[in-house]
């Protein structure tokens, strides 16, 4: 087995700004073009579904390609995760930025149904697994302090972004038509990761540097060879998958996607059906998704400072809450009173993952765990799609939808209550299970401790 | 560590209102009902009445009823089995 060798400290590039946040923007706009895979998906309905168009598809088989699209990218999820930890994120920016241009450019030339459910719903719900799991997990390599800042400024730039694709690409559609669009986005897009993979590192070793936050006397930076990486891994996510929170996270970010997975489906047939236009019911979800940036924002940020369980439970219960709105709701106005507190509530639903994982289980490898928590997100929206449609469908009314949607949500806000207290790392004696050669020496460990606690101590 | 309680309860759960749901669509009578798998923009018609309509709106919507009776399907008979209810 290789030596473990510890690297250099340095804090701050050549010109005075620490490399975590060029790091930052880098993911941002990875975010910004894994984002816009979701807005060109709501954005391709209609000229798919077009009867006079050169497709002519039944909304049964564009949902069958949205099905295939969310299971693709749950069974996708932890599997990019477990490839983030093992070869680091940069390779898997590259794959990325290669995949995204394919696919994309596949999509302009489809014709057939097969062919939109593998370019569409295998090829691109694995370049936005690619994109959402491991580049967005890796940021909790960078900052030691701030995660909670960086992970709200990562979550709202692609929640800004993703706003400001969506008019982008319909226009695009409508002056150069569909195969012309999806070239450019391919190109564009795919062109954009590829090359700022050359200025992008998985974690602060690769590049000489420290994480953000660390300070002179906190334990150095190790690299160790691939066979004690694995190894470390290996036995990590072993005792991971021991803590109830391994299974308890991933199931509340499902429960809290199946929540607002069903409003944000059917709101504006729900606005439509009450008699508002759908040039006017469309701003139902520009507004969610304005105010959802907020809620983006501000739930990394308080879960840092406040612990991530108060943090989180608010968010669901008022976007479970909130819901209660549209039962009542006749006239446009009170949907969009509905949109901006449900937004705040759904913002902050998705946002906090990355800060509660590090309360939870240290600055251990957790692309892994992060990629689960995408599987269960994933799944809630397959089921918000599937168990939403099933409801309307057999009631006729949109009422059983709506209380589907609170139960959800309510029931994330349970699981989270029942859930440790994340004042305390859970599994602080990880490394007795590896052989001394693959642990983190005693003086580096006691740093380390000292360093976690000075952490604590700072962000109370 | 057994997988813990609350995953397992969600778990089966979830697993129980789509088998639900799933023969409660097979079972009920709603041939006359356009289809609400709905995505943004699509607008499931509630009352029924728009069969002759589905294809000349913005979005054209499919129906379960347009090939023949679900409950003579794989899915519907298996939904319809699973189901204590229906």
């Amino acid at each position: 087995m290789a030596v473990t060798t510890p690297t250099p400290a340095k804090t701050r590039s050549p010109k005075g700004i620490h490399r975590a946040w060029i790091i930052l923007a880098i993911l941002a706009v990875a975010q910004i073009v894994g984002q816009s895979i979701s807005m060109a998906a709501g954005i391709m309905v209609a000229p798919l579904n077009d009867a006079d168009g050169g497709f002519g598809w039944n909304m049964g088989m564009i949902g069958a390609g949205l099905a295939a699209y969310y299971l693709f990218g749950a069974l996708a999820a932890p599997i990019t995760g477990m490839l983030g930890d093992r070869y680091g994120a940069r390779p898997l920016m590259f794959a990325c930025g290669i995949l995204y241009a394919s696919s994309m450019i596949l999509i302009g030339t489809v014709t057939h149904f097969w062919q939109f459910l593998i370019y569409f719903g295998v090829m691109l719900s694995v370049t936005q697994s690619l994109a959402l799991v491991p580049l967005l997990a890796s940021v909790n390599g960078w900052f030691k302090h701030r995660l909670g800042l960086a992970t709200g400024l990562l979550w709202a730039s692609g929640g800004i972004g993703a706003a400001a694709v969506a008019p982008a690409v319909a226009g695009l559609l409508n002056a150069v038509g569909w195969q012309a669009t999806f070239t450019y986005i391919g190109l564009f897009g795919g062109g954009l990761l590829v090359m700022l993979t050359f200025f992008y590192r998985s974690k602060p070793a690769d590049a000489g540097a420290t994480a953000y936050g660390s300070r002179a006397d906190d334990p150095p930076e190790i690299t160790r060879g691939k066979e004690i990486d694995r190894l470390r891994l290996k036995v990590f996510n072993k005792a991971m998958r021991r803590t109830r929170a391994f299974w308890n996270l991933p199931t509340i970010h499902g429960l809290g996607c199946a929540g607002h997975g069903i409003v944000l489906i059917y709101s504006i047939p729900l606005a439509i059906d009450q008699g508002i236009s759908l040039t006017a019911a469309s701003f139902i979800l520009a507004l969610i998704s304005i105010f959802s940036i907020v809620g983006r924002f501000m739930a990394p940020i308080l879960a840092e400072r406040m612990g991530a369980k108060p943090v989180m439970m608010t968010a669901l219960f008022v976007q479970g809450l909130t819901v209660l709105v549209l039962f009542w709701a006749h006239d446009a106005y009170a949907f969009y009173l509905f949109a901006g507190l449900f937004g705040l509530g759904f913002g902050g639903e998705m946002s906090a993952y990355l800060v509660v994982n590090r309360q939870y289980f240290g600055t251990g490898p957790l692309a892994t765990l992060y990629g689960f928590e995408m599987m269960g997100a994933l799944s809630g929206h397959a089921i918000a799609t599937i168990l939403g449609g099933l409801a309307i469908y057999v009631t006729g009314s949109f009422n059983p939808a709506l209380v589907l949607s609170m139960f959800f949500s309510f029931s994330g806000v349970l699981v989270i209550y029942s859930m440790e207290s994340g004042k305390k790392v859970l599994i602080p004696d990880w490394e007795e299970a590896l052989p001394p050669e693959a642990r983190t020496t005693p003086v580096i460990a006691d740093r380390a401790v000292r360093a976690a606690l000075r952490e604590q101590l700072d962000s109370d | 560590m057994p997988v813990p309680l609350t995953f397992s309860l969600v778990l089966a759960v979830v697993l129980a209102l789509i088998i639900f749901f799933g023969a409660w669509a097979v079972s009920a009578d709603t041939g006359n009902r356009t289809l609400a798998f709905g995505l943004p923009g699509t607008t499931p018609t509630l009352s029924g009445s728009n069969l002759q309509d589905q294809n000349t709106g913005p979005y054209q919507v499919a129906r379960l009823g347009e090939h023949g009776n679900a409950s003579d399907t794989w899915w519907g008979g298996a939904f319809l089995r699973a189901c204590p209810l229906h």
